[in-house]
């Protein structure tokens, strides 16, 4: 046989094959058995084609997943900081209602100031605000924060100043018993509490009684809440009793004061 | 033939796969034209011809590879057959008969045609005997497009006794 021959026998054996097929199909329905059989021929094909499939997208998902981690994980963050900076906004606020409040009661209100820095005298019980002379604060005002006294103004710049605070030894503050009106003077102890003194033994002092300032020692005005006592000791004195007074005003926890004049 | 069982199979997944620009990869005709032009060896040449064997083993994997493209397709078999087997058969008798020798440029242009010739006869079938209307600008802007980027093979794969 010829190579031509043979060429158009190769071509003429697909042509036939491929039309044979296809018009059989084509004249066969497609749920026919030769479907199904044609069908089950390409499942190891179909099976491995959906495994890597599913490995592809297993592995797309397990990258989102990995970046949107990093993502929220960012956010998590942000909000975090953000809350925090709220949860601060929000105690700010309230601070700054209660100094207002303040402000409005108080009829020799001076000036707000806040505490910017803890003096660095060691032998004084310091702390600074950020008003000063140009502010109208002047030596020996008395600062208070909304809770009660907190010390007196100590020394005085432009547009700064130094308070002592109360529980400094140097700190002294006449007061009264806001219930038996009994009179005493305040002083610092250098620790977290104070000491009425000369208050006599037959006075009946109770512990838990408010202490204000009586405004007679012509530097404080009067009735400014300055502590409660804490202990009260008759035993083993000499001619007062021995009385500690827990300020109201923790000096840890000074934020914002203001400042008023006798 | 196991390489050839391995190649097929490796060819039907890249393409499932694989898209380019949008458009489907048909390296399964690469790999047609690849089996037929391996087949062209000087040892089985005589006066330019590699016998009817190399010619009727090309068209054969020609056509079991488009045969396994329609059962896959899930479609009727038969156009993919057909038309996989003319390029079995052509890419072996062009640089025998037509071109007489392979240049990588020759490589690459008989490539580009045959992708042409494999979409336009695959397509023309389908429509013919499965009764389907499809959007012919699409089809024919596909088979240009697998037709560019099959071009490469063309270039990289030569004929057996090429020097």
């Amino acid at each position: 046989m010829s190579r031509g021959k043979k060429r158009v026998l190769i071509l003429l054996v697909l042509f036939l094959t491929a039309f044979i097929l296809m018009t059989i199909q084509h004249s066969s329905q497609r749920s026919g058995k030769i479907f199904i059989l044609l069908r089950s021929l390409s499942y190891p094909y179909d099976m491995i084609n959906s495994l890597t499939s599913s490995a592809k997208n297993t592995l797309k998902e397990f990258w989102s997943a990995f970046d949107e981690n990093k993502r929220l994980k960012k956010d998590l963050r942000d909000a975090l900081f953000e809350r925090q900076r709220y949860s601060e906004v929000i105690h700010e606020n309230k601070r700054l209602n209660e100094m207002l409040n303040m402000k409005e009661h108080l009829p020799n209100y001076v000036t707000t100031a806040k505490v910017i820095a803890r003096g660095y005298d060691k032998l004084l019980n310091i702390v600074i605000m950020d008003k000063g002379k140009n502010n109208g604060v002047k030596k020996d005002m008395a600062v208070m924060s909304p809770a009660g006294l907190v010390g007196k103004v100590y020394s005085v710049k432009d547009d700064f100043s130094e308070v002592l605070l109360l529980k400094d030894p140097n700190f002294s503050v006449a007061v009264r018993l806001q219930n038996s009106r009994r009179e005493g003077i305040i002083s610092g102890t250098g620790h977290n509490y104070c000491l009425l003194k000369y208050v006599p033994p037959e006075e009946s002092v109770v512990k838990g009684e408010l202490v204000i300032t009586s405004g007679l020692d012509g530097v404080f005005p009067q009735g400014l809440p300055v502590g409660v006592i804490s202990l009260v000791k008759k035993e083993g004195i000499e001619f007062f009793q021995y009385i500690q007074v827990l300020p109201l005003q923790s000096d840890a926890k000074i934020e914002e004061v203001a400042v008023v004049s006798k | 033939m196991l390489k050839w069982l391995l190649f097929i199979f490796f060819a039907f997944l890249i393409q499932n796969r694989l898209r380019i620009f949008g458009f489907p990869l048909t390296i399964s005709t690469a790999l047609v034209y690849y089996y037929g032009v391996k087949g062209i060896h000087r040892k089985y040449r005589t006066d330019g011809y590699v016998g009817s064997t190399a010619e009727l083993k090309s068209t054969a994997f020609g056509a079991f590879v488009g045969m396994l493209e329609d059962i896959l397709s899930g479609s009727i078999i038969g156009p993919a057959l057909f038309s996989k087997g003319l390029i079995g058969f052509f890419s072996i008798i062009t640089f025998t008969d037509v071109l007489f020798k392979w240049t990588p440029l020759a490589g690459g242009l008989v490539i580009a045609v045959f992708t042409c010739i494999d979409g336009t006869v695959f397509a023309a079938l389908r429509m013919l005997f499965s009764d389907i209307t499809p959007n012919i600008s699409v089809i024919f802007q596909t088979i240009i497009i697998q037709a560019v980027l099959n071009i490469p093979f063309g270039i990289i794969f030569k004929p057996a006794d090429y020097d």
